[in-house]
C-alpha cells in the first residue's frame, strides 16, 4: 500500500443555498483500497461524492486526486483525470442500447480495440449485459440497470471508482449480487469509494470506513473496528 | 394654453392607461396562474373588433343610421363577453398543456385571429375598419356642448375609463392571488411537476382566471378601438403581444406599481427617441458594395426593444420589482409616525 | 388530375423546405428542451449570406445572373458555416446562461433573439424585398427535344412546347431565357413560331425546343430534394453511428450523467446548434433565395413557425418525425390553398399545432417524454 493517498478530500464545506450540507469533511482513499462512507439518509454522503466528482462546488476545502487539486474543475474533466462516479439512481441512458451505454462509458478513450476488449470483459462479468447488448437500456430491470451503471463507470478505466448507493431499491438477492461484484472488483485491484446505506454489507467488503452524521465525519477507521464499535452497531447495524 | 398641453399629455396618459390595463390583465393570468400566454393581443383584438363592428358595421348593415350612445355602451360588455368566450375556447383545451407548449398554442391562436381578420370581408381585411366617434357625437348633438368642451371631455372620459379599468383589473388580480387557489399556485409556480400533481383542482381555477383575463383584455380592446377610431389587424400582431409580455416580465408578477412603471418606460422610450434630431445617425451595418448603412435612433426603437427584452431576461428574470410594490420612504415614515404623534408622553 | 399532381408536387417541395428548417428546431429541442424561436431567423440569415456572396464576391447582378453550380456551392457553404457560427454565438450568449432558469424564460430569450434579427435586419438591409439572383439556369423535367424545323404553323401541339435560348447578360455571361411556343392541345401560332425562330437564330448558345408534359419538376426543386436526402442520411449516420451522435443522445436525456461520462455537454450543445443552423442556412439559399426568388428580413418568420409546427406534428425531438411532419404539413397547405382558400393556408398550420398539442402532444413519431423529477 503506497503512503500517499490517491484521492483525498480536505475540510470540505458545501452549501445548498443557505443550508450547509457538509461541514469540514475530510477523507482519503489509497490505491487498491475499498473505502466506504456510511451514514443515515441526508447525512451528506451523496453530497460528498458529488462534490468530489465536480457536480457540486465546495465553498471551501480541497479535493486532491493523483497529486493535483481538482476542486472546481468541470465533472467531465474530472472523469478524464481518472475519477469516475457511478451516480445514485443509476442514471443509465434509457434511449440507448446496453452496448451504446457501455461505449459512452468509454467516451474519453480513443483506443478502439481496448474499448472492445473491455466491453467483452464486462459482458463476461455480467452475462445479462451480453444477452441484452442490443436492447434499449430502459427495458432492463432495476438490478440489471445497476450492473450496467457499474460496468459503464468502469469502461473509462478509472483510477478510482466512486459508487453512490449501488444497492438502493434492489431486492435482497440482487443486493448480495452487487456486493459480490464489488468484492470481485476489489480483488482485481480497482480502487473504490463506496457510499452505502446498507452499512453492514458495506463494512463487510470494505478495508476502511468513514461515518458521516449531519454533514460531519464523526468516526473513521478500519472496517472491522467500525463493525465492532458499539455506537456504530447501534446506529447503523441494527444493534 | 393649458388645454393644448392637456390634449398632448392627456393622450399619452390615456394610451398608457390602456397599455397598463392590458398588461395587468396579462399579469392577472401570469401572476395568479403562473401561465405564460403569447396570444393576449388576440383577445385584445377580439374585443377591439367586436366593439368596432358593433358601432361601425352593424348599424350600416341593418340600416339604422348613425350609431347611438346605447350601442356604444353595449359594445363594452359585448366586447368583454366575446373575448371571454374566446378565452374559454382557447383556455379549456390549452391550459392542460405544459408551459412552453401553452405559450406556443396561445401564440397560434393570436395568429389565427389576425389571419382571419386579414381575410374577412366583414372585418375589413388588412385595411381594417374605421369607427365612428359616438362619444363626440353624443356630447355635441345630444348634450349640445361646445366643440372644444366636447373634445376635452371626451379625452377626460377615456382617461378615466382606461385607468378605471386598470384599477378594476388590479383589484381582481389582488383578490385572486390572495385566494387559496392563488396562494397554492404561487407556491408551486416554479415547479411544473408539483403543479401537475395538484392539477385536477387547479385547472378549473386556471381556466376561470384565463377567461377573466381574456375578457378584461377585450374591454381594453373596446376602449382602444373607440378612442383610436380604427382597427387594423397589424395592431394585434405578435410583436404587440410581446411588448405586453415584456412589460409584465419587467414589472414583476402581480405588481401594480411595477406594471405602471414598466409600461411608462416601454411606452415613452420610443416617444423620447422620436425627439432625437435628424442629424444624429448611427451606423448599423456594412453592406458589400454599398458601404456603411446609417439609421436615426428613432428607427432603432424595435432593435432597442428586443435587446432590452434579452438583456432583461439575462440579467433579472424576476423583473424590476419582483412582486413587491413601490412604497416611498416618506410614505412609510408618515404612516409609522402618525399614530404616535399625539401620544408622546 | 394533372392539377392534383402539380399541387402534390408543390406540396412535397414546400414540405421539403419545412423539413430542412424543422430538423434544426427538433434537434435543439431534443437536446436542451428549448423552443428556439430564432431558428426561422437563421434561415433568413443564411439566405442573406448567400445573397451577399453571390452579389459581392461573384458580382452577380441580382436581376438575372446565372454563374452556375460552383458559385452556388460556394454560396451554400458560406451560408451554412456563417449561420452555424451565428447560432453557436447566440446559444453561448443568450441561452446558455438561462439553462437552469426554466423553459419559459429561455423561450422569452429566444423570442427576443428572433425579434432582434428581424428588426436589426430591417434596419441593416432595409425592409423591402430583394430579388435573389437565379444563380443556376432553370430546367424542368421530364422533357424531350423537338427539332425547331419540324414545327409547322397550325399543327396541334401534343405537349407544351417551349424554346430555350440564350442572351448576353449585362455581366457578359450567357443567360438562359425561355418562351412558350404553344401549350399542349393548342395549335401553333404562326407569329409565335416566327418569333421563336428569330430568337433561336440570335441565341448566343445553341437554342433548343423541348416538349414538356403537364407535370414537371424544376431542377431547383430537385436540388432541395437532394439537399433533404443528403441531410437526412448525414443526420442519421451522425446521430446513430458516431461518437458525437451517441453523446448527443446521452445529453438529451441526462446532462449530469452525460458529464459523468466525460462528455463536454456545452460542446455537444454548441455542435447541435451549429448543425441545425447550418442546414437552415443552406435552406435559406436553396428555398428562400432560389425557389421563392426574393428575400427580406422577415422571410424567416412564417417558415420558421411552420417548421416548428411540423416538428411538433412529427413529435418534437425526433428527426424522422420532423421530416414526416414537414412533408404532411407542406402537402396539406398546398391542398388547402388549392381547394379551400389561399388566405386560410397560414391559419391551417396553427390549427394543426393546437390540435396536435391537445390530442397527442408527443406527435406522430415522438416518444413519451417523461418529466424529470
Amino acid at each position: 500500500m503506497s503512503a500517499a493517498p490517491i484521492l483525498a478530500a480536505e475540510q470540505l464545506d458545501v452549501f445548498y443555498g443557505g443550508i450547509q450540507a457538509l461541514r469540514g469533511v475530510s477523507l482519503d482513499v489509497r490505491e487498491g483500497e475499498l473505502v466506504t462512507l456510511i451514514g443515515a439518509n441526508g447525512a451528506g454522503k451523496s453530497t460528498t461524492l458529488k462534490t468530489i466528482a465536480g457536480i457540486l462546488a465546495p465553498k471551501s476545502g480541497k479535493v486532491r486526486f493523483n497529486g493535483a487539486e481538482i476542486q472546481g474543475r468541470s465533472s467531465h474533466l474530472i472523469l478524464r483525470d481518472g475519477l469516475a462516479l457511478c451516480p445514485e439512481g443509476r442514471r443509465i441512458f434509457p434511449n440507448l442500447t446496453v452496448d451504446e451505454n457501455l461505449d459512452l462509458g468509454a467516451y474519453v478513450r480513443h483506443d478502439a480495440q481496448g474499448v472492445k476488449d473491455d466491453v467483452a470483459r464486462w459482458h463476461a462479468t455480467f452475462p445479462i449485459l451480453k444477452e441484452r447488448a442490443r436492447q434499449l437500456a430502459g427495458t432492463l430491470s432495476g438490478g440489471e440497470q445497476q450492473m450496467l451503471a457499474i460496468a459503464r463507470a468502469l469502461m473509462s478505466r478509472p483510477k478510482v471508482l466512486m459508487l453512490d448507493e449501488p444497492s438502493l431499491g434492489l431486492a435482497p438477492k440482487l443486493v448480495d449480487q452487487i456486493f459480490a461484484v464489488l468484492k470481485e472488483l476489489k480483488g482485481r485491484g480497482v480502487t473504490i469509494l463506496l457510499v452505502e446505506q446498507n452499512a453492514r454489507q458495506a463494512l463487510e467488503v470494505a478495508d476502511r470506513g468513514y461515518v458521516l452524521e449531519t454533514g460531519r465525519i464523526v468516526k473513521h477507521g478500519p472496517a472491522s473496528d467500525l463493525s465492532g464499535d458499539p455506537a456504530v452497531r447501534k446506529a447503523y447495524l441494527g444493534g | 394654453m393649458f388645454w393644448d398641453h392637456f390634449q398632448f399629455w392627456g393622450e399619452h396618459l390615456l394610451l398608457v392607461g390602456i397599455w397598463v390595463s392590458l398588461a395587468l390583465s396579462l399579469n392577472l393570468i401570469n401572476g395568479s396562474t403562473g401561465l405564460f400566454s403569447l396570444g393576449h393581443q388576440g383577445f385584445f383584438g377580439v374585443g377591439a373588433y367586436t366593439a368596432a363592428m358593433l358601432v361601425a358595421v352593424l348599424p350600416e348593415k341593418m340600416g339604422w343610421g348613425a350609431p347611438g350612445i346605447g350601442l356604444f355602451l353595449l359594445s363594452f360588455p359585448l366586447a368583454m363577453l366575446t373575448a371571454a368566450l374566446f378565452g374559454l375556447l382557447v383556455g379549456v383545451p390549452c391550459l392542460r398543456m405544459r408551459g412552453d407548449y401553452l405559450a406556443i398554442a396561445t401564440l397560434g391562436f393570436g395568429e389565427i385571429f389576425r389571419i382571419f381578420a386579414i381575410n374577412s370581408e366583414t372585418m375589413g381585411q388588412s385595411r381594417g375598419l374605421s369607427v365612428p366617434n359616438v362619444v363626440r357625437a353624443f356630447f355635441l348633438d345630444t348634450l349640445k356642448m361646445e366643440r372644444d368642451d366636447a373634445r376635452h371631455l371626451e379625452l377626460i372620459f377615456y382617461i378615466a375609463l382606461s385607468w378605471g379599468l386598470s384599477l378594476l383589473i388590479f383589484v381582481c388580480m389582488r383578490n385572486l392571488m390572495r385566494s387559496a387557489h392563488g396562494r397554492a399556485i404561487m407556491a408551486i409556480r416554479e415547479d411544473e411537476t408539483a403543479a401537475e400533481l395538484l392539477g385536477v383542482n387547479l385547472t378549473r381555477y386556471k381556466v376561470l382566471v384565463f377567461v377573466l383575463g381574456a375578457g378584461m383584455a377585450g374591454l381594453s380592446g373596446a376602449v382602444y378601438a373607440h378612442y383610436l377610431r380604427y382597427v387594423v389587424p397589424e395592431q394585434f400582431a405578435l410583436m404587440q403581444g410581446v411588448i405586453f409580455v415584456v412589460i409584465v416580465v419587467m414589472g414583476g408578477m402581480g405588481s401594480f406599481s411595477g406594471t405602471v412603471i414598466a409600461t411608462i418606460i416601454i411606452y415613452f422610450i420610443p416617444v423620447l427617441l422620436s425627439f432625437s434630431p435628424d442629424s444624429v445617425r448611427v451606423p448599423v451595418f456594412f453592406e458589400p458594395g454599398r458601404g456603411l448603412v446609417y439609421r436615426s435612433p428613432k428607427e432603432l426603437w424595435q432593435v432597442i426593444f428586443s435587446l432590452l427584452l434579452i438583456g432583461m431576461i439575462l440579467l433579472r428574470p424576476q423583473g424590476i420589482m419582483g412582486s413587491r410594490e413601490v412604497t416611498f420612504g416618506w410614505m412609510r415614515k408618515r404612516a409609522e409616525s402618525a399614530p404616535g404623534k399625539g401620544g408622546v408622553t | 388530375m394533372t392539377d392534383f399532381a402539380n399541387f402534390l408536387l408543390n406540396g412535397i417541395t414546400l414540405g421539403a423546405i419545412y423539413a430542412l428548417i424543422a430538423v434544426g428546431y427538433t434537434m435543439v429541442y431534443g437536446i436542451i428542451k428549448l423552443i428556439n424561436f430564432a431558428h426561422g431567423e437563421f434561415y433568413m440569415f443564411g439566405a442573406f449570406v448567400g445573397y451577399f456572396v453571390l452579389t459581392g464576391i461573384f458580382a452577380v447582378p441580382p436581376q438575372g445572373g446565372e454563374p452556375g453550380y460552383l458559385a452556388l456551392l460556394a454560396a451554400l457553404l458560406a451560408a451554412g458555416v456563417a449561420t452555424g457560427l451565428l447560432a453557436v454565438l447566440v446559444e453561448r450568449l443568450c441561452y446558455r446562461p438561462l439553462r437552469n432558469a426554466g423553459r419559459i424564460v429561455a423561450l422569452l430569450s429566444a423570442l427576443g433573439v428572433s425579434l432582434f434579427f428581424q428588426n436589426m435586419g430591417q434596419q441593416a438591409v432595409g425592409a423591402d424585398f430583394r430579388k435573389f439572383p437565379p444563380t443556376i439556369a432553370e430546367t424542368r423535367y421530364p422533357r424531350s427535344e423537338v427539332p425547331l424545323e419540324s414545327l409547322k404553323e397550325g399543327q396541334v401541339a401534343e405537349r407544351d412546347l417551349r424554346l430555350t435560348y440564350y442572351v448576353k447578360a449585362e455581366d457578359g455571361r450567357d443567360q438562359q431565357r425561355v418562351i412558350t411556343i404553344a401549350n399542349g392541345g393548342e395549335a401553333i401560332d404562326g407569329a409565335q413560331l416566327a418569333t421563336a425562330r428569330d430568337l433561336a437564330a440570335s441565341s448566343t448558345l445553341p437554342a433548343a425546343v423541348h416538349a414538356y408534359p403537364r407535370v414537371t419538376v424544376s431542377n431547383r426543386h430537385l436540388l432541395i430534394f437532394l439537399a433533404l436526402l443528403l441531410v437526412s442520411a448525414a443526420l442519421y449516420v451522425l446521430v446513430m453511428r458516431t461518437r458525437f451522435g451517441r453523446a448527443m443522445r446521452a445529453v438529451s436525456v441526462d446532462f449530469e450523467a452525460a458529464r459523468l461520462m466525460g462528455i463536454n455537454v456545452d460542446l455537444i450543445v454548441s455542435g447541435t446548434f451549429f448543425i441545425g443552423a447550418f442546414v437552415a442556412g443552406i435552406c435559406g439559399v436553396l428555398a428562400g433565395g432560389m425557389t421563392f426568388e426574393r428575400i427580406d428580413p422577415l422571410m424567416g418568420l412564417m417558415p420558421g413557425l411552420k417548421a416548428f409546427v411540423a416538428a411538433v406534428l412529427g413529435g418534437i425531438g425526433s428527426i424522422p418525425g420532423a421530416l414526416l411532419g414537414a412533408l404532411l404539413l407542406g402537402v396539406s397547405e398546398k391542398m388547402v390553398e388549392a381547394y379551400v382558400s389561399s388566405g386560410l393556408r397560414d391559419a391551417l398550420s396553427f390549427g394543426i399545432l393546437i390540435l396536435v398539442l391537445l390530442v397527442k402532444p408527443s406527435g406522430l413519431l415522438g416518444r413519451f417524454e417523461g418529466e424529470k423529477v
